[in-house]
């Protein structure tokens, strides 16, 4: 009797939780698909007929799709570069054994753990400089400071756990250390990979305070950007900004998902030593 | 009193039965092996015991006391697993001592029981140690350790050997036996092994496919067996069994390759299987009370103290002879004749496996 | 062989020429920049007015003077303070409920769900919960009127801002936590779980002996990323009020990013910054100590 009634509150919490989660992106969801008028009603309209002006304005009036390809060439360009520094690095810092080599490891993280803001003032003036300003390589660069010890974190491991016994066998063969790399370690790892490329690219993606402060311009913002021009109008066109949320948050969304079991895994294997 | 009644008890998982119609009663201070093959519920039964399932139908009786709706720590029972469960993040000593602790038992009794049980096993001097630092026999010998000083009512036990080499495993045969006696608390032994459950048992539960086949005592299961799958399963090698066709009336069963008189009284059905276990086989003539069969030598195997002869009868079935070492010589391809006296054979029927007939011994 | 034949001095440099892109980029892109914080923090700028002028410790003195930059260490502070335990005790509960329930289709659907959160992009959290809790209209209020508490004015008020971002902060970090604890809660062997039922009916003593050793190190690792996340939260804050209502949900990170983008004076905040810096250097020591507790020791 006793078991049955825990059970039902375990299984109750959880519901909640889910609930809890699932409440605001219905909301988000419900309140694009609604006119104005409707979104505001009290008690709520729980059902209505959905209608699309929103993402139209969105569209047409508000610039939406030209940012998004910004965000989506930022996004690429970020995780590509710091894949292609950064997985050599998580090699070496698994296979071998140097002076330094708890040092480097406290220079990535050190490097993660900068409060975005001071490392922003002097990039922005440097950038604003040579002239960086508005383009797409100034948040490629400076997005690599966070990029770069994520995929360092997260690869580590993974190239950690391809058997030496391959690796060997190829040096025997006469392969440089470096085709090792490419041709043994780096195809055994794809899967890891993947997966910091997606969550180094999440992380890309959603960032505001770089993008809106390097890259202001509409021609050259990226998407969350576009959100914050609704920020302090007198009056704000709800229904266009909740389509504009769902457009921008709906890929990370489906990329955290599709990772989703690895996140917590890779992200702690790093830490439980 | 420790006494254990299993009443009526069924499992099924999904629409599996997985054990059908369990009855048995276990005596106080006994040890009772559950006998059978891999899948056969006996796992299953003894977990039912301990309270971690619960039975689809029936009771379980401790002590007089029904325990079927009682959670695992109220029902006074002790568990060795198989893969001996060790806290791996605790010594040794804390892994005797938690079960005790979370009782409440005070401090210097928790250190008597755990000081105790170290001792009878013989792991006193690991006891500041943690399992990784210990061999297979000594974690096991932690598990029962552990047990011990929880002086339960009922101890029950998950094949505990199979994880242990062989030659290990016979010694600790030998502890578990000398323990069991030193403490008598009343034991239940989950095992597929058949020497193992001959060795330590004081009777043995023979199961397969949920039900059971027989129970009884080692000298029973292995002299009696109620059917055919107790006489192949019990004894090493398996009892051979002969599968022969019956005229009914007739005083014996005849065939080409095997005479043998029925015993007064019993009614044979069609079809039989005629057993009798390797060292009661005779290579040689018959006499008329005896069972004959004949057919040739397959294999002659040497194997130290004894000879163990592959003979096929003429039918093509396999029969295997045991005789000790020195006894005369056969080639192999050499038509003979075995005879096995008649308290030695056993009555089948081939259909059910039901034993005819109880041999008189 | 090939491999022996190599140089020894190439052989050691091995490592360094895999190191090297990366460290080089983040040294241009990190460190580089970060120096100039420095250099400007001693001088008095502010931008379009005008060329750099030495100014001595005048930002320094400034900056630990000013209300707005104490007041913003202080909303920080507390921000962590509050936000840490809380998602602590959250994640653990839910690990916990997760790990104890056998309806597999709830459970595996509350996995999935658990990873949205943190993936959702933050600036389009705080739109949303500028939605969600406007004061007369918004469905939060709604709901709270409906169990009887008095409408709250959540972006009036400074007390209820705060308690606002606190919340979305819990909202979108709990679920971490929860995963993280849930990984390492899963790493407990079931055997040994059964075995102390064979002894303890109770709960507690399951989770004290054995389930909460092996989460030691998942707590550890949380309260690690945690801390640093909840740092560096910047987005979501900005985009319900910028800060506001006046300065009640300014945190260190808004503040300098309005000291130097919107009131330009670069000196005062790279001072600011270099502050901030130091006591990110010094949580950086302790995390790295906590993740590499043998550092001597470390090898490939």
């Amino acid at each position: 009797m006793r078991e049955r009634v825990l059970t039902t509150l375990h299984g109750l919490f959880l519901l909640l939780v889910a609930v809890l989660i699932l409440f605001p992106f219905y909301w988000m969801i419900a309140s694009s698909l609604k006119p104005e008028t409707l979104i505001f009603r009290l008690p709520p309209a729980w059902l209505f007929r959905p209608d699309l002006a929103g993402y139209v304005k969105a569209i047409t009036e508000n610039g939406i799709v030209p940012a998004l390809v910004n965000s989506v060439i930022v996004t690429a360009g970020a995780v590509a570069l710091g894949l292609i520094v950064g997985a050599p690095a998580a090699y070496a810092l698994a296979r071998y054994s140097f002076k330094g080599h708890a040092q480097i490891q406290f220079w990535y993280v050190t490097n993660w753990m900068l409060i975005p803001v001071v490392v922003l003032v002097p990039f922005y003036l440097l950038a604003a400089n040579i002239g960086l300003i508005n383009s797409p390589l100034a948040l490629i660069l400076i997005y690599q400071t966070f990029v770069v010890p994520l995929v360092v974190w997260l690869l580590v491991d993974q190239f950690a756990a391809v058997p030496v016994a391959l690796e060997e066998a190829a040096l025997l063969d006469g392969l440089s250390r470096f085709r090792v790399f490419t041709r043994i370690a780096l195809p055994l790892t794809l899967p890891g990979v993947v997966v910091a490329a997606i969550l180094a690219g999440i992380f890309a993606w959603n960032d505001l305070l770089y993008a809106f402060i390097l890259t202001p311009s509409t021609d050259a913002r990226t998407a969350p950007v576009v959100m914050m021009g609704f920020l302090g109008g007198y009056i704000v066109p709800w229904q266009t900004v909740m389509s504009c949320a769902v457009m921008i948050s709906a890929p990370v969304v489906v990329g955290g998902i599709a990772i989703h079991k690895y996140i917590a895994r890779g992200l702690t294997l790093g830490a439980v030593k | 009193m420790a006494e254990i009644v299993i009443d009526g008890v069924t499992k099924h998982f999904d629409s599996v039965e997985v054990l059908k119609r369990i009855d048995i009663t276990i005596a106080d201070g006994e040890f009772m092996v559950l006998l059978g093959p891999s899948g056969c519920g006996k796992t299953t039964l003894l977990r039912m015991i301990a309270g971690l399932e619960t039975p689809s139908r029936g009771r379980i009786l401790i002590g007089g006391t029904d325990v079927t709706t009682f959670p695992p720590a109220r029902r006074g029972v002790g568990m060795v697993f198989q893969n001996y469960a060790l806290y791996p993040h605790m010594t040794v000593r804390e892994n005797i001592a938690l079960g005790l602790k979370v009782r409440g038992l005070e401090r210097t009794e928790i250190e008597r029981r755990i000081a105790f049980a170290a001792n009878l096993v013989q792991i006193s001097q690991y006891l500041e140690r943690r399992p990784r630092a210990l061999s297979g026999g000594q974690r096991q010998r932690v598990a029962l350790a552990r047990v011990i000083a929880r002086e339960p009512a009922v101890s029950l036990m998950d094949e505990p050997l199979s994880n242990i080499d062989a030659q290990l495993r016979t010694i600790m045969r030998a502890e578990l036996l000398r323990i069991h006696r030193a403490v008598g608390m009343t034991t239940i032994y989950v095992t597929h092994d058949q020497e193992e459950a001959m060795g330590l048992g004081d009777r043995i539960t023979v199961m397969n496919f949920g039900h059971i086949e027989q129970i009884g005592s080692p000298d029973e299961v292995y002299a009696h067996p109620a059917n055919a799958f107790v006489a192949r399963f019990i004894g090493s090698p398996r009892m051979n069994l002969v599968r022969a066709a019956h005229r009914p009336e007739a005083e014996t069963v005849e065939t080409p390759f095997l005479r043998a008189p029925v015993p007064d009284g019993i009614a044979l059905p069609p079809e039989v299987l005629v057993g009798f276990r390797s060292e009661d086989a005779r290579p040689g003539e018959a006499e008329a009370s005896e069972t004959e069969v004949r057919g040739q030598v397959d294999v002659v195997e040497h194997l130290g103290a004894q000879i163990e002869l592959h003979f096929r009868t003429e039918d093509g079935q396999e029969v295997v002879v045991r005789r000790p070492r020195g006894e005369s010589r056969w080639r192999e391809g050499e038509r003979i004749v075995l005879a096995i006296p008649k308290k030695s054979v056993h009555f089948f029927d081939a259909g059910t496996g039901a034993a005819l007939t109880v041999s008189v011994s | 062989m090939n491999a022996e034949r190599k140089d020894p001095l190439v052989k050691r440099l091995e490592p360094w020429f895999f190191i090297s892109p990366s460290l080089l980029l983040l040294l241009a892109v990190g460190l580089y920049p970060t120096i100039f914080v420095l250099y400007y923090s001693f001088q008095n700028w502010t931008m379009g007015m005008g060329p750099p002028v030495f100014a001595g410790l005048d930002n320094y003195i400034n900056a630990l003077t000013s209300s707005d930059f104490l007041g913003s260490l202080q909303t920080s502070g507390l921000f962590l303070l509050i936000t840490l335990p809380v998602e602590l005790v959250l994640g653990m509960a839910i690990a916990l409920a997760l790990d104890q329930t056998r309806n597999r289709t709830l459970r595996r659907l509350v996995q999935v769900l658990l990873v949205v959160p943190i993936a959702t992009t933050p600036s389009v959290v705080g739109m949303l919960v500028q939605l969600m809790f406007n004061t007369q209209l918004g469905i939060v209020n709604y709901f709270g009127h409906g169990v009887g508490l008095n409408q709250i004015d959540w972006l009036g008020g400074a007390s209820a801002a705060f308690g606002m971002i606190t919340a979305t902060q819990i909202w979108e970090w709990t679920p971490f936590v929860a995963l993280v604890l849930s990984a390492s809660l899963a790493t407990v062997p079931g055997e040994i779980e059964e075995v102390l039922t064979l002894d303890t009916e109770s709960f507690w003593a399951r989770f004290r002996y054995i389930k909460l050793p092996y989460m030691r190190p998942g707590i550890v690792a949380s309260l690690v990323f945690q801390t640093i996340f909840t740092i560096k939260t910047f987005d979501m804050i900005y985009s319900i009020e910028k800060g506001g209502p006046g300065n009640a949900t300014e945190t260190v990170s808004l503040n300098i990013e309005r000291v130097a983008f919107r009131g330009f004076d670069v000196g005062l905040a790279s001072a600011e910054s270099v502050l901030t810096l130091v006591v990110t250097i010094l949580l950086a020591q302790a995390v790295v100590s906590f993740l590499y507790p043998d550092r001597k020791g470390a090898g490939g």
